[in-house]
């Protein structure tokens, strides 16, 4: 049971990373271009500590988000956005409070932590870094000796 | 086998430190409800389902934190993220980003993520299969993962 689980774990990182580029990179969209500013429930209240850095790193966001989402260059991507996101809770979330339920800095975190797994683990199974590093090994396999 | 769907061998011990800031980081959310963590509002109304999670996520946060039974906790989580998502935050827009519902989203899926990935070797779950299986040592440490090849 265990073994079967664990060996499912490269899918679910690849899934985990899908879900998470995504979201972050709504962020950027909002950053460069002002959309999804509607802000509902709790983010009205408290910004999100990614929200508060200037608006030009939007671009960061995106690109990072994008490719972090095909999977293509994953661990140098989400080391630049570790970085991204420990800039953003330092600037904006920590003056707030030291709590980061109370800061904004919850989500922010938690995107940091996961980015963090990426640069160290790869992006799963499912991604373009995968999918070349498959085709090269193939093609090496394939020249006659 | 790729490297890049491949464990590096300290890659576990990252995947421990993860977990219990993840499992920390989610307690919150409970101590705020049952005993108004950092002046958050308190929800004694354990009959509903905001209430409920209240003590969820105060036993869900310290068994990930603990890493004690973490699959089982990890998929209950999991689920009570995917409910509070669609019961809370998806009636007030479609985009996680607007209603509010990100964190509901990005913790619901790092808890399926860790159904999977397990507690790694610093964990309560790991120490206690250690215990019982004196000769394996390095049984946490995942082997090999065999994945196919396209």
């Amino acid at each position: 049971m265990r073994e079967t689980m664990a060996s499912w774990e490269v899918y679910s990182r690849s899934v985990l990373r899908f879900i998470l580029a995504f979201t972050f990179s709504l962020h950027g969209y909002r950053h460069l271009f002002g959309v999804f500013r509607v802000a509902g429930g709790r983010r009205a209240a408290i910004p999100m500590a990614l929200d508060g850095l200037p608006s030009v790193m939007g671009g960061l966001e995106i690109v990072g988000g994008l490719l972090l989402f095909a999977g293509l260059l994953t661990r140098p991507t989400a080391i630049v956005l570790c970085g991204e996101l420990l800039a953003a809770y330092i600037y904006s979330a920590f003056p707030r409070g030291i709590w980061p339920i109370r800061n904004g800095g919850n989500e922010t975190l938690v995107y940091l932590l996961v980015f963090l797994y990426f640069a160290v683990a790869g992006g799963g199974a499912w991604s373009l870094d995968c999918l070349l590093e498959n085709r090269r090994k193939r093609k090496i396999a394939a020249v006659p000796a | 086998m790729n490297a890049s769907a491949q464990h590096p061998t300290r890659t576990p011990y990252l995947l421990s430190a993860l977990r219990m800031a993840i499992g920390l980081l989610f307690f919150q959310h409970g101590a705020e409800k049952l005993w108004g963590f950092a002046h958050g509002r308190i929800d004694h109304n354990f009959a509903t389902l905001h209430g409920f999670a209240g003590p969820l996520e105060v036993a869900g946060g310290l068994l990930i934190f603990l890493g004690l039974f973490t699959r089982p906790a990890a998929f209950i989580l999991c689920g009570e993220m995917a409910v509070a998502y669609f019961r809370s935050w998806a009636p007030r827009g479609f985009w996680p980003i607007t209603n509010g519902g990100e964190e509901a989203v990005i913790f619901c899926f790092v808890y399926l993520w860790l159904v999977t990935a397990g507690p790694g070797p610093w964990s309560l779950d790991d120490w206690m299969l250690r215990g019982s299986r004196k000769t394996e040592v390095a049984s946490s440490l995942p082997e090999p993962l065999s994945v196919k090849n396209g």
